[in-house]
């Protein structure tokens, strides 16, 4: 099937909007500012990668527009729009209706997903049903159709199974198959395949993308590797320290970077050409979101950094409209990467 | 500022959120106070016969003495000053608590840190001795120790030492059995430290949270496992009585209205009791938060 | 199934260095077979234990980089572990400088033991947690009496300085470093016996990519600045690429392929080795379609019969199902262990 002509209509207006989202948790030592300014559109059937490294707050935005933060974590401002309905302050009764129907998420560890003590069939029997009054044995058939659709083979007998006795890779296909039971309109992915190993990764990604492009499901795919971006997303989202700081289409944003972090980033990566060689590597690491400097949470690994880096710097449009970087002194568009 | 005083001011801090824990506490270091500074604080040594008067026996809160002094809690059949008796009796009563528990602390300790760190045939003779040890009760194992070793305050501590060990070893060697696996004495191994070494500075270190827990609670238990000697009569001997004897002492007179031999030294014991399982169960809370028993 | 004692070393053709570990017949069995009684009585359900690395041979040359590579349960980090010598293996000899490390007793044991250091993939859990950093660091070289305790704290201040880090960190404890800080604090402590050869078991796996590219340039560093060997275990193929002269590939249990690195990439010779390159990262190839490898890998307890891999091979034939495959050379120091090769 060919990316560029799923077989959804794309429909111009974004299904997901996301503007100045604060995520943060009240703990003990301070408030911890896990999201402090996300900005985010998803388009319908759009596949959206959203990279960070670990506490940049990718996972807690995935978290937050499923309305999945707990206690301390609260939203402290900025507004979530899915299919132009407000989710922020949305009533539980509402949110858990559109969660699971229209919005579904699959997590690193699949466990997350599956209740241990119960059998598959039960499981996913009462996610359907959930949503939707039908009757045991046709919420039944579904699921066996759901497992052959993310390529389970003999459904029946692992329907029957308990989590426990399936292989990881196996519980991820489930935990997959239960998230697009009921046909969402976006799918949510944070890391799923960070956990597994380089074949089943293949196996997964391989799985997601076919299943997205064949029912036009929007996609957002939270992970740490760039690589995995570039094979599988249209857009990319770069977030550090609870920020977006730059997005764009995934050809111009990996061979022009116009962020400091993100050239950073995609030089840090071994390549066949370099082999040998040192890596040209950022100095320092990442800011705790609790001790976060004031300004440019990056200024303090920057080459090009000066004294108004620390004035918080916008998320503008740069370098044509499809384009946007957080940065007072951004890289030349068209800069050859690193 | 160090971890190690950042960890322990956290764990106070946490310690003191529950205002029952922090009463407990205070309470607890009251009566540790009263038992040490018990000398100073009795008008009359209640160990020392030529001080007790048989003509002041039985004589309700209040009453004068014979030597000149007050009986503010009353007097026993002897004679003897009850807030007296009560101080030295609690100064007993925790004092074999504390030197039971710290024996069967170490005791335990050690077995348990050879069971984990040898494992094989040392483990497994080490864990069947506990077996056998957890499987009949302390109370039995130690009225039968003491009637063949008969009474005396060694005795007693010989006898608790006996039934409480067993303990102190399983919960070490459960958490010892956690810690041998991770990668840091892995490291040790690697930098060929001597075995001792790697048991001494690393392993044991990482196994203490758990056991002051216990040992906490088990100071609660051997006071209360003496107590129970002491006033079925194969504790302490009875010219230096402990919480437990006094309680017995008064139990004949009870019916009779002279409640205040019994109930004070009862309470005391109650009170210290409480006190430290209220402050232990609050250190297990602080100190593992999943809550495992 | 022997490889040759030395394997050259590609950069450094004509000389072949001295081989510093040398680990043949390789066999760890996990779980016991059953006692006598239990045979007796017929009460024996095979499988019985499972065989997590079953008859390698390796070599590790005087500095040179080994980079062992497979999926998780192919038994890699148990042949670091081996390798290390943190690990008894149930079968097979561990050789360095030529002679049996088991055969040695005494002071010659601890030189030979300290001169393989192991670097762990879990940083955290690696560092005693109730230890200040340069205590740890100190440990064994005022133990093994290589340094004077008074001279103790300029030595692990050194430590720190080589591997990048503030000397002040060594006041510190490890929970409070980050976890890039505590990877080049676990490397630290390993120089500080000063090794000859580093068992690294995934010790990137956990880090973030910026950090990632910082560890292994120390690594590559130390490796100019001491001449240290290493033994660099990986699941990722793009940075053993990166650091490696020579590498292996393992599944379940069993080497299937060795080669100089150039070689290998260029011309992989097992099919298994085909898969795993299909699957390394790299981020020119955009908006794949992805394929997917056939498969799961097999249980450990189960190994299929005959090549191991024959269930997932694009190109199995019936002889795979029945024959295991031995490694065999295909080209000049490159060996694979497949009966495709059979008829070239």
């Amino acid at each position: 099937m060919s990316r560029s002509t799923p077989e959804a209509a794309i429909d111009p207006r974004p299904l997901l909007e996301i503007d100045g989202l604060r995520t943060w948790f009240a703990t003990r030592a301070g408030t911890l500012r896990a999201v402090d300014g996300v900005d985010l559109s998803i388009g319908r059937g759009e596949v959206v990668g959203l990279v960070g490294e670990s506490g940049s707050g990718k996972s807690v935005t995935g978290y937050s527009i499923m309305g999945l933060v707990e206690p301390p974590g609260h939203p402290a401002g900025g507004s979530i729009r899915f299919d132009g309905q407000e989710l922020v302050g949305m009533e539980a009764r509402a949110l858990r209706a559109l969660r699971g129907r229209r919005i579904a998420m699959v997590f690193q560890d699949p466990m997350l997903t599956l209740n241990p003590v119960l059998r598959i069939d039960t499981q996913m029997v009462e996610a359907i049903r959930a949503h939707e009054p039908i009757a045991g044995s046709r919420a039944f058939e579904r699921c066996v159709e759901a497992l052959e659709a993310v390529g389970i083979a003999a459904a029946r007998q692992r329907l029957a199974a308990y989590p426990h006795e399936l292989s990881g890779g196996m519980r991820q296909r489930i935990a997959i198959a239960i998230a697009l039971l009921n046909n969402p309109e976006l799918l949510i992915a944070d890391e799923p395949t960070t956990a597994l190993d380089v074949t089943l990764q293949g196996q997964i990604l391989a799985l997601v993308q076919s299943l997205v492009r064949r029912r036009g499901t929007a996609l957002l795919w939270i992970t740490h590797d760039l690589s995995v971006v570039a094979g599988l997303a249209d857009r990319v989202c770069v977030m550090y320290a609870g920020r977006i700081v730059e997005s764009g289409p995934v050809d111009a944003v990996l061979d022009s970077p116009l962020h400091p972090y993100t050239r950073g980033l995609i030089a840090s990566v071994p390549t066949a050409a370099g082999a040998g060689r040192r890596l040209p590597q950022l100095r320092g690491h990442a800011p705790t979101p609790m001790e976060l400097p004031p300004g440019c949470a990056f200024r303090p690994r920057c080459d090009r950094a000066t004294p108004e880096c620390a004035r918080m710097p916008e998320l503008l449009p740069a370098s044509g409209s499809d384009r946007q970087v957080r940065c007072h002194h951004p890289l030349p568009a068209g800069a050859p990467a690193p | 500022m160090s971890a190690r005083t950042t960890a322990w001011r956290e764990t106070a801090a946490d310690f003191a959120g529950s205002r029952g824990a922090l009463a407990a506490a205070i309470t607890f270091a009251i009566v540790v106070a009263a038992a040490v500074f018990a000398p100073w604080l009795s008008p009359q040594n209640p160990y020392d016969l030529a001080q007790l008067d048989i003509l002041d026996s039985k004589l309700p809160p209040g009453s004068p003495s014979s030597a000149g002094f007050t009986f503010l809690l009353g007097s026993d059949e002897q004679g003897r000053d009850m807030w007296s008796a009560m101080l030295h009796g609690l100064r007993i009563s925790l004092g074999v608590g504390v030197a039971s528990t710290a024996l069967a602390l170490t005791l335990g300790t050690a077995a348990g840190l050879a069971a984990a760190w040898r494992g094989g045939w040392v483990d497994a003779l080490l864990m069947r001795v506990v077996d056998l040890q957890l499987s009949f009760p302390a109370i039995l194992v130690a009225l039968v120790l003491l009637a063949v070793l008969g009474q005396g305050i060694d005795k007693v501590v010989v006898a608790l030492v006996t039934v409480q060990w067993a303990y102190y070893a399983r919960t070490v060697r459960a958490s010892a059995l956690v810690e041998v696996q991770r990668g840091y004495i892995e490291a040790a191994r690697c930098l060929a430290l001597p075995g001792l070494r790697i048991v001494l500075r690393h392993l044991l270190p990482n196994c203490l949270p758990p056991l002051m827990v216990v040992a906490t609670v088990q100071v609660a238990h051997a006071i209360a496992l003496e107590a129970t000697l002491s006033f079925l009569g194969l504790g302490m001997p009875a010219t230096s009585p402990s919480l437990g004897l006094l309680i017995a002492n008064g139990h004949a007179h009870l019916l009779s209205g002279k409640y205040w031999i019994s109930v004070y030294p009862g309470i005391a014991l109650l009170v210290t009791l409480v006190a430290i399982n209220l402050a232990g169960d609050r250190l297990r809370d602080v100190l593992d938060p999943r809550g495992t028993p | 199934m022997s490889v040759p004692a030395t394997t050259g070393i590609p950069g450094l053709a004509g000389t072949n260095p001295p081989t510093l570990l040398e680990l043949r017949g390789i066999v760890q069995r996990f779980g016991a077979p059953p006692g006598r009684l239990a045979q007796r009585l017929g009460l024996a359900r095979a499988p019985h234990a499972v065989l997590a690395v079953d008859r390698v041979d390796l070599d590790i040359a005087r500095a040179e980089v080994v980079g062992l590579a497979g999926e998780s349960g192919c038994g890699k980090s148990t042949l670091a572990r081996i390798a290390a010598g943190t690990l008894r293996p149930s079968e097979g000899t561990r050789r360095w400088n030529g002679r049996d490390i088991a055969a040695l007793e005494g002071s010659e044991r601890i030189v030979a033991e300290l001169a393989i250091q192991l670097v762990f993939q879990d940083a955290h859990a690696a560092l005693d947690p109730r230890m200040r950093v340069i205590d740890q660091l100190c440990e064994a070289p005022v133990a093994h009496r290589r340094v004077d305790a008074s001279v103790a704290g300029a030595l692990g201040e050194r430590l720190l300085d080589e591997v990048g880090l503030d000397p002040a960190l060594g006041r510190r404890y490890p929970h409070q470093l980050s976890g890039g800080q505590r990877s080049r604090v676990v490397i630290a402590r390993a120089l500080a016996v000063d090794p000859q050869l580093l068992v690294c078991d995934e010790p990137v796996a956990a880090l973030d990519v910026s950090v990632q590219a910082q560890v292994l340039n120390l690594f590559m560093g130390l490796r100019e600045a001491r001449g240290l060997s290493y033994l660099f275990i990986s699941h990722d193929l793009a940075v053993i690429r990166h650091l490696a002269d020579r590498v292996a590939i393992m599944y379940l249990g069993q080497l299937v392929e060795t080669a100089p690195v150039r070689e290998l990439f260029a011309r992989p010779a097992h099919p298994y080795t085909r898969v795993l390159l299909a699957e390394i990262p790299d981020l020119a190839r955009r908006r794949r379609t992805y394929g997917g490898a056939a498969g799961e890998i097999p249980s450990p307890l189960a190994p299929p019969p005959g090549c191991r891999f024959h269930p997932r091979c694009p190109s199995a034939t019936e002889r795979c199902r029945v024959e295991p495959p031995r490694l065999r050379n295909v080209a000049p120091g490159h060996l694979a262990a497949c009966h495709l090769h059979d008829a070239a």
